[in-house]
């Protein structure tokens, strides 16, 4: 089958230095496939390549089959969309949830004015939100609700690919789960596929169905998530699952 | 193992909508005395034909250069004219000029700049190059040329203002687009497929409108001092209109003997200009953000 | 009777905007020489604005409205007001890494050694000696080297280091950490948290430890707080809250971290 997605022998190079090297990775439609790593081994780049704002050095970006180059037709760039960590910097303080759904589907999915408050309604609700959400303003929201929105806009233009750079992160514990949830949901029920980028790896654990480990540019190691957590092989993959840090029931002494 | 089933729709417990984050800010006493006197002055302006006690053109040679009296409040000039009805007259066409002369660099000046802010690379370049050449003419020569081409008087003054003027509106919203373009809410805005245009407009300026603002205030002051300086070397508005211009520069000579002549213009402009300036620091220090 | 280190009785911050709204409501805890206090808590549980109360950098707008801080005995504040700004030298703060946290124009090393002056007079060859030692100190290699570096040419886990370092440098006896880990990938996240606590240990530093990660908590502190809206909710031994949560939303934390750590070994 082919792969929604794929990155052949992909490199970035950035003033002499090799941010991304030779990357090989195959993206199926509805999985959620995890890149976690160390700081500074190119995760975050290799998300940037993939949604066309950092442009590649060499090697191939293969979507649904067709090239993808340094210019994207409107229509693929509408297919690939992000999801940012910061929920708190991602939205417009000034425009309100239903406005800013509304401008997209009108603007972008062409959605007729007699049509919209459905639509949005039905946005809002693919992200459990309530359409009493609708004339709030990013600033009265919470974390999680303001990433739901974040979410919602992203899904407005009916993506293939979401690219999600460390969406979770900034969410405190009892709420994040419910956004991977969300994510999951979406894969299963709309065929969403996700890109997860994140340096939380009980996150990735949860949610994904592959993951991808990153170091220093370079891909060292893919495997089914479970698998990967019980027998990772590559000495980066190792390191970072045997520090994660775990509760511990038992007192410092 | 998703909890979806079980997993209520979000209902929002909305908190008080901080839709000005400025709402609650002490207002600056600046901003206080700036919007007051320009009230007055501009209430003054529009209330003209209710608040003047002659016509401002008739003239009357058999009382020229009166004293103040009950009939003339502020006496009468040396055509005769009633000098308060000039007077009030005078603030509706210099604000009027003042207004329009900074209105349209300022127009003209946020447009490019959004665009060429946010398009960066040779547009942009291009811009502030062609505006580092023109900056380096002083304002005055460049309405001196205005003038011999156009002829004195309004039209020369909206010229000469909008071939200077517009410069310094395309380097701040230039930087100011640039900064905000890189924002993580306008470059999803972008990424969802909305065009550049209404990213520019729809989305970043309303978050950036407020040093163009203050710059257009404080430009029309400018406007009135050149309107003034131009009534004194002759090239302002032309007679009959009354300006506070040439009622200056017609009042000159008599500034050692009936001295209110010349100086009552004076004062309307040193206290629009000071108002107008009060006005313009007052909304810069409501609108600056907490550091 | 032994005097705590740090006392806090009844705090209460609020906005100066909205008097009305209290940011953080009746916070009292207290920390012995050398001990470890943790505090968890969501965004917006006022946990960061306690941690800034104690060391007097509120963000502008915020005030203390009620309450007393004592360290080592002597007040600091007293009735909400600020009566003693001296004492807070003996706090200092680890910041959370973002590439602001550290002045972009200064190299490690003279950052460290002002730092050092200032608060301790010395002559500026002991303060780039002291430098020196600070940055071998929170184990980054090759110190000379290092010393040069901007924070730009620094790693992430190296900044937080010298965040640490530069705290470490006011010679505190108590050190308030503000989510200093959040940032990091585990591998540095795990070498962070051992260094605070070998060199806290080390020095007898008490440290209050604020993060909204239950497990890094929980691997450092020997007693936590929980935070919830502004107000301490719960409190105790870490073993004891975590085994034995008395509050509802304590329960809710442990369960989403449980659960996500699921039970691969």
């Amino acid at each position: 089958m082919t792969p929604l997605l794929s990155v052949q022998a992909l490199s970035v190079k950035y003033q002499q230095a090799l941010i991304l090297q030779n990357i090989n990775l195959d993206i199926q439609a509805a999985t959620i496939t995890g890149v976690v790593g160390s700081s500074g081994s190119g995760k975050t780049t290799l998300a940037r390549v993939i949604t066309g704002e950092v442009a590649y050095s060499s090697g191939r970006l293969l979507w649904q089959g067709n090239e993808l180059n340094s210019s994207r037709s409107r229509e693929q760039r509408r297919q690939i969309q992000m999801v940012y960590q910061d929920p708190y910097i991602s939205l417009n303080p000034r425009i309100t949830v239903g406005k800013m759904l509304a401008e997209l589907l009108t603007q972008v999915r062409g959605v007729k004015k007699n049509e919209l408050a459905r639509e949005v309604a039905t946005l809002l609700g693919l992200v459990h939100l309530s359409p009493d959400f609708i004339p709030a303003l990013p600033g009265q929201l919470s974390g999680g609700q303001r990433q739901r929105v974040a979410i919602a806009r992203a899904l407005a233009v009916n993506p293939l690919l979401l690219v999600a750079d460390e969406p979770t992160s900034s969410l405190d514990v009892s709420i994040r789960t419910s956004i991977l949830d969300l994510f999951k949901e979406l894969r299963d029920s709309l065929g969403l596929t996700v890109l997860f980028i994140s340096h939380d790896l009980l996150a990735v654990r949860y949610v994904c169905n592959d993951i991808v480990v990153m170091e220093q540019g370079e891909c060292v190691e893919r495997n089914n998530a479970q698998h990967l957590f019980t027998h990772p092989q590559s000495s980066t993959g190792k390191g970072l699952i045997s520090a994660i840090p775990r509760l511990n029931f038992n007192g410092i002494k | 193992m998703t909890h979806s089933a079980h997993f209520p729709v979000e209902k929002p417990h909305l908190p008080a909508r901080q839709v000005r984050h400025y709402a609650d800010k002490p207002l600056p006493p600046t901003l206080i005395i700036g919007a007051l006197i320009t009230t007055i002055v501009v209430v003054v302006a529009l209330l003209a034909p209710l608040l003047a006690t002659h016509d401002p053109l008739a003239q009357d040679l058999s009382h020229q250069l009166s004293v103040p009296s009950a009939q003339h409040w502020l006496g009468t000039d040396y055509l005769g004219r009633d000098i308060w009805s000039r007077l009030i007259y005078g603030a509706r066409t210099d604000l009027r000029i003042a207004f329009f002369a900074a209105l349209f660099p300022a127009l003209i000046g946020t447009l490019i700049g959004c665009i060429a802010g946010f398009s960066g690379g040779v547009l942009l370049w291009s811009l502030l190059r062609i505006a580092d050449c023109l900056i380096a003419f002083p304002f005055y020569l460049v309405v001196l040329i205005v003038v011999f081409a156009f002829g004195s008087g309004e039209t020369g003054i909206y010229v000469a203002f909008a071939i200077v003027g517009w410069i310094p509106y395309v380097r701040v919203l230039s930087a100011a687009t640039e900064a905000a373009k890189r924002q993580e809410w306008a470059v999803a805005a972008r990424a969802a497929g909305l065009s550049r245009m209404r990213v520019i407009f729809v989305h970043i300026l309303p978050n950036i409108i407020a040093q163009p603002i203050t710059m257009f205030v404080v430009d029309m002051v400018y406007v009135i001092v050149a309107i003034i300086t131009l009534g004194y070397l002759g090239l302002g508005i032309q007679p009959p209109v009354p300006d506070w211009g040439s009622m200056i520069a017609d009042g000159q000579s008599f500034v050692t003997t009936l001295w209110w002549i010349p100086v009552i213009p004076g004062l309307a402009v040193i206290i629009t200009g000071i108002g107008l300036s009060f006005l313009a620091d007052g909304v810069t220090q409501l609108l600056r953000p907490e550091a | 009777m032994n005097t705590p280190l740090l006392d806090v009785r009844g705090l209460h911050l609020r906005s100066q905007q909205n008097p009305a709204v209290s940011l953080v409501a009746d916070i009292s805890f207290s920390l012995a020489a050398g001990a470890t206090l943790g505090i968890v808590g969501e965004s917006g549980s006022g946990k960061s604005l306690t941690l800034r109360a104690l060391t007097g950098a509120l963000p502008r707008g915020i005030e203390i409205s009620a309450g007393d801080i004592h360290i080592e005995g002597s007040p600091i504040v007293k009735e909400g007001r600020v009566i003693n700004k001296a004492q807070r030298r003996e706090t200092a703060m680890v910041f959370q890494n973002p590439m602001n946290a550290l002045d972009p124009l200064m190299q490690t090393g003279a950052l460290l050694a002002e730092i050092h002056r200032v608060n301790s007079g010395d002559s500026r060859a002991a303060a780039k000696e002291r430098a020196l030692e600070l940055i071998n100190m929170v184990g980054i290699p090759d110190v000379r080297r290092a010393a040069t570096f901007y924070p730009h040419q620094l790693s992430g886990g190296q900044r937080q280091r010298i965040i640490l370092a530069a705290a470490l440098a006011k010679n505190p006896t108590i050190l308030l950490c503000d989510e200093p880990t959040t940032a990091l990938d585990t591998v540095t996240q795990t070498q962070i948290v051992q260094l605070i606590k070998s060199l806290c240990r080390e020095r007898n530093i008490a440290v209050i430890f604020v993060s909204h990660d239950l497990s890094v908590v929980s691997q450092l502190c020997e007693r936590i707080c929980v935070m919830k809206d502004g107000e301490l909710i719960e409190r105790g031994e870490t073993s004891s809250v975590l085994n034995n949560p008395q509050r509802h939303y304590t329960r809710r934390l442990i369960d989403a971290q449980r659960l996500l750590e699921g039970d691969y070994r």
